[in-house]
């Protein structure tokens, strides 16, 4: 079993950052690894991209080891591709923290 | 001669003028009609036969992976700028929707393990729509999303004598392919707001290809001011002005040609050839 290691896509990349509505054109990317307690931002050079950025995020959150993801919506491609990458997804709806989101793994792996 | 018939807006009466203006002059030479619009043809719907005399599929190239061969290394996804390559560990997912036939992933992947191969996304169908007149009919399949290979292999068809192509409304990707190659443009509008928008849209297609064009006013009632005085205004002939009556609708409507039932309107249909004919000649 590989390690878990989530990410939730962002609308900034600073302490007042938001869950993005939006999965693959979010305009950062939060990884968060509950196991060392440990975050990394990542900009999503895809954000501007003009069709196929579903699955081309998938990609990357791939090779980023990414077991699952927080987010507001995804899309049918995006959908299968992170289904078949065996990536756990966590649709939350309303204005929530990027903070509140990790300190819900956080409350979780300590109980 | 390739005429080709747009609008940019839907519903102003593109089939209605490319049907009359073919039966009106297949009398005189043979002509050979062509449905561009592929994603829904409609023109057969006008056809006294419906036999089928040929039927020609249109293909695109998609990849295939041999999975003996394939590293999943992720050089194709990595390639692929459509994002139509998903690289897993042990699984290759493809979006063919998203492919555009580039072939770029079976030229970088390094096994040799991705060939191309033909994928069905539509067919070109020919049918005899009137004695003098060939009706050619794209047809693009349910779900499938490339228009433009369906037009191009359409009018590949149609390349000899006098052609007349129903373009599909809008002015994207299906509409450019319609216009490309013709030697002149029939902008069929109406005197409204939007019509009047989507011709603006229409006519400024037609100038970057350099193709001369003129319009049509259908469904008039005699207050078209606000497209004459654009047409004036942007030096484009009004080749013709076709009434908002009962009659017309009733007759259209009910699958007939308004130049097969009353001589005026075929009269006026051999008037817009000549019109072509005259702009066609002024341009050279």
């Amino acid at each position: 079993m590989s390690e878990k290691k989530i990410c939730i896509p962002a609308n900034s990349s600073d302490e007042n950052a938001m869950l993005d509505g939006r999965f693959g054109r979010a305009p950062f990317f939060c990884l968060y690894t509950p196991g060392d307690n440990t975050t990394r931002w990542i900009p999503n050079s895809l954000a501007a991209e003009a069709s196929g950025v579903g699955p081309k995020v998938v990609q990357i959150l791939v090779k980023e080891g990414i077991t699952e993801l927080v987010a507001g919506a995804v899309g049918g491609n995006a959908g299968a591709a992170l289904q078949a990458a065996g990536i756990t997804v966590h649709i939350q709806s309303g204005a929530l923290s990027v903070q509140d989101i990790i300190n819900t793994y956080r409350t979780e792996s300590t109980k | 001669m390739q005429i080709v018939v747009a609008s940019g807006k839907g519903g102003t009466g593109k089939s209605l003028v490319s049907l009359n203006l073919a039966l009106s002059l297949s009398e005189q030479m043979p002509v050979t009609l062509v449905d561009c619009d592929a994603e829904e043809p409609n023109l057969h719907l006008f056809s006294l036969n419906e036999e089928i005399k040929e039927e020609q599929k249109v293909f695109v190239t998609i990849p295939s992976w041999n999975k003996e061969l394939c590293t999943y290394c992720g050089l194709c996804g990595e390639f692929c700028q459509y994002g139509a390559i998903v690289v897993l560990p042990e699984q290759i997912l493809f979006f063919q929707e998203h492919c555009h036939s580039c072939g770029g992933c079976s030229l970088v992947c390094p096994e040799k393990a991705i060939t191309e191969i033909n994928h069905q996304i539509g067919s070109v169908i020919s049918s005899d729509f009137r004695p003098n007149c060939l009706l050619i009919t794209g047809k693009l399949n349910p779900g499938e999303i490339r228009t433009p290979p369906v037009i191009s292999a359409s009018l590949n068809k149609a390349k000899k004598g006098l052609v007349i192509r129903d373009a599909p409304p809008g002015v994207a990707c299906p509409v450019i392919e319609s216009v490309s190659g013709a030697d002149v443009c029939v902008l069929v509008t109406e005197s409204t707001p939007f019509g009047l928008h989507d011709l603006k849209a229409a006519l400024e297609l037609t100038r970057v290809f350099g193709i001369p064009a003129g319009v049509v006013i259908n469904k008039s009632d005699g207050k078209d001011s606000l497209i004459t005085d654009y047409c004036h205004s942007e030096n484009l002939p009004i080749f013709l002005t076709i009434p908002f009556t009962r009659e017309i609708a009733l007759i259209q409507g009910s699958g007939k040609i308004i130049a097969e039932q009353d001589a005026t309107w075929k009269d006026a249909f051999l008037m817009l050839y000549h019109d072509i004919e005259d702009l066609i000649r002024g341009q050279k």
